[in-house]
């Protein structure tokens, strides 16, 4: 079935091409959840939310871009609307050294990679999802979460300190020998 | 191996396509959540149905009788029974009938008041009483008051029914909103799921990805499965192309006839995009607007009633005799069907078919018989734009201080009167049209509540022609006017009110005030009749 035969069939309602739109962008969507948000189990339930957010949603697509960016977007803002309460902070000129390191990545899982983003603060990882992952711009990230684009700025940085820790540990601990 | 990368790279290279199945049961939760949210759909409108439904009859209900009490002086309110009894020829005057229906006694009244405050003062003393004989003299208040308060308490008995049966059912729907509706959606479904996914979260290792190598290393499994969904991918591109070319085709076709059938010129262009793909899901969605820009609701149609009251200028268009009678107007009640098109979105056409009568009486008439060349003398002298019928014949309708002796203003008593064997009586002359008006109307607000204005003008065709003679305990029909044009126009100006009780149906408020044009051919007297419609309905958008 085409993608709009299948669109049009979600805003009638029609359970079939419902199901039928989940099993073609469900994996999509839930690994952006996965992403934006601190464990698998709240992942989980803004999956669920946005996923019937999109469904309600639908009229509104209106063939311009990719469905797939489409849909991802509305999961974001969702997803991004469960955070909103976290406050986030300005920090004054953090300067990060931004240098490469040296990283064996065929050691590292995704998993690991995951699970240390989860584990970020609510306005780091959502910062460093916004423009590491999805490509959003400082100025589209502050209007997104309220805050200045010198914010945006330093809680990226201060993300990508915290992640580079965190994976330089874990090389220590899998390639001692390098050290 | 090892490479020098930045973070940034390393999570978009890793993370680039990242897909992760959902567990199993969340699709049951989204349907869950689906089926509830159609429910709640359901059960709303069904309830403001009936509440709409029953504000509407309360509404018509409530506004003829405000009308008629407001319309008629007297205020007093007084619990004597009926007392006027009209013994006529025409058997549908009797009192039994006033207490029927809340709409009817407009019409019926006219036919059984036999006097009001308004007179002058020589015919105070006026009979209104069950003997023909007795000339008692009542006060024309009681009388009035009494018929007021019989047709004001059938109302409002009626009133007080449907208004019990409106709290009833605002209450049950209360209840159900209660008990039957979810409120909150969010987390009804999900809470079990919490506890077990918590529950596996501790037993697995990988919670990610269920199926991970035993040595942990992700890499291995992910260019499989990256080489599985590019497959997927590719067959789900054959596929979708494949059936995008038979729907071209299919709407070409749909296209082709919408244009045919187009009342709208909505055809859009469609943008250029480089992927043919894209560019026929565009013409779908391109379709799918034409169609909702081909389709919209345009026509509405308007039931409507409305209390009509009327007023005139100056004259008689009876006999110039009567010229300085005093006029008394009657409210009656139109009934009408209106329907409108709608040709911007703040400007429509209104149209549709009113029916309609009314009514006035010129008081301070005196009659008596005359078996003497009766008729001549009544049509050259008396009522010239009257065509008399046999039962007038033998009857001369004068104004008694146009013919007294004694000149001028002075007042006839009874007893004088009496003496000359003349009677009293008032003139009541009633028309009845048919009206097919055509108005434009602007909206001025367009929300839940909306304001338009509106004017134009209308056709009036008349269907109903009568002159009475009504008096002491009698009604008689004495015959035609003669110089009512068949058809004749009148300027409207109206303001409409309305109130979407929910997707197409609305409930209307227009007063509108109609100026008679032309209404006489001849020997009008000056007599320019207008009058004021509050037309009540409902519109019903298709």
């Amino acid at each position: 079935m085409s993608l709009a035969l299948l669109i049009a069939g979600c805003i009638d309602k029609d359970t079939k091409s419902q199901e039928q739109l989940y099993q073609l962008y469900g994996s999509k969507l839930f690994g952006v959840c996965l992403k934006y948000s601190r464990n698998y189990v709240e992942a989980q339930d803004n999956f669920q939310d946005g996923f019937l957010l999109i469904l309600d949603k639908l009229p509104m697509y209106k063939f311009t871009g990719s469905f797939e960016g489409w849909a991802k977007r509305v999961m974001i803002n969702h997803v991004l609307q469960q955070y909103r309460k976290t406050s986030f902070l300005e920090l004054v000129n953090d300067v990060v050294d931004e240098s490469d390191f040296e990283i064996d990545d065929e050691h590292i899982s995704l998993d690991y990679l995951l699970k240390i983003i989860q584990e970020l603060p609510d306005r780091y990882r959502l910062v460093f999802n916004l423009y590491v992952m999805d490509d959003y711009s400082h100025k589209e990230i502050a209007e997104m979460l309220s805050i200045s684009i010198g914010t945006s700025k330093s809680n990226l940085s201060r993300a990508k300190m915290i992640l580079k820790n965190k994976i330089d540990a874990l090389q220590e601990k899998i390639i001692p020998s390098v050290r | 191996m090892s490479e020098r990368k930045n973070i940034e790279r390393l999570y978009q290279e890793k993370f680039k396509d990242f897909e992760a199945t959902p567990p199993p049961g969340v699709w049951d939760n989204i349907a869950l959540g689906l089926e509830k949210e159609k429910k709640k759909k359901a059960i709303i409108p069904f309830w403001y149905k009936i509440a709409g439904v029953a504000a509407i009859m309360l509404f018509g209900f409530f506004t003829a009788d405000q009308y008629t009490t407001f319309f008629n002086k007297n205020s007093k309110i007084d619990h004597s029974p009926e007392e006027v009894v009209v013994e006529t020829n025409n058997n549908s005057t009797t009192t039994n009938q006033i207490k029927n229906t809340p709409q009817e006694p407009i019409l019926r009244k006219e036919r059984t008041v036999i006097a009001k405050g308004n007179l002058p003062q020589n015919n105070q003393n006026i009979v209104a009483n069950d003997d023909k004989k007795s000339m008692t003299p009542i006060p024309s208040k009681v009388i009035n008051q009494s018929l007021n308060n019989t047709f004001v308490s059938n109302d409002k008995s009626s009133k007080i029914n449907t208004k019990k049966d409106i709290v009833a059912s605002s209450n049950a729907k209360e209840e159900t909103k209660n008990n039957g509706l979810i409120l909150n959606t969010k987390r009804d479904y999900s809470f079990q799921e919490k506890s077990n996914t918590a529950k596996s979260i501790a037993n697995n290792s990988a919670p990610i990805h269920k199926n991970t190598n035993e040595d942990g290393s992700y890499l291995f499994k992910k260019m499989e499965e990256d080489k599985a969904t590019s497959e997927n991918n590719n067959f789900k591109n054959e596929f979708i192309k494949k059936e995008t070319k038979t729907l071209f085709d299919k709407n070409a076709q749909l296209i082709a006839s919408i244009v045919k059938n187009n009342t709208v010129d909505s055809l859009k262009i469609i943008k250029e995009i480089e992927n043919p793909l894209e560019k026929i899901l565009k013409e779908k969605e391109n379709k799918k607007e034409k169609i909702v820009a081909v389709n919209p609701k345009k026509w509405t149609l308007r039931p409507n009633v409305a209390p009509v009251i009327m007023n005139a200028t100056g004259g008689s268009p009876i006999g110039s005799q009567f010229a300085n009678n005093d006029k008394e107007y009657k409210n009656s009640l139109s009934v009408g069907l209106g329907l409108d098109y709608k040709v911007s979105k703040k400007v429509a056409i209104r149209t549709g078919i009113n029916q309609f009568s009314l009514g006035y009486n010129t008081t301070g008439i005196a009659y008596y018989a005359d078996l003497g060349n009766a008729r001549a003398i009544a049509r050259n002298n008396n009522l010239e734009a009257v065509n008399l019928n046999t039962q007038a014949g033998n009857m001369i309708i004068e104004n008694p201080r146009n013919n007294a002796p004694s000149a001028n203003d002075l007042a006839l008593s009874v007893g004088e009167l009496a003496s000359q064997n003349k009677n009293q009586g008032y003139l009541n002359q009633r028309t009845g049209y048919l009206e097919v008006p055509i108005e434009v109307s602007y909206k001025l607000l367009d929300k839940r509540f909306g304001i338009a204005v509106f004017t134009g003008f209308s056709t009036l065709f008349l269907n109903e022609n009568k002159i009475s003679l009504v008096s002491t305990g009698l009604t008689t029909e004495i015959g035609e006017a003669n110089n009512l044009n068949k058809v004749h126009f009148s300027t409207n100006l109206g303001l409409g009110f309305k109130y979407r009780l929910w997707k197409s149906l609305e409930a209307n408020f227009d007063p509108t005030l109609k100026y008679q044009v032309n209404t006489y051919n001849t020997n009008s007297g000056g007599f320019k009749p207008y009058f004021v419609g509050l037309y009540s309905g409902l519109s019903y958008t298709f």
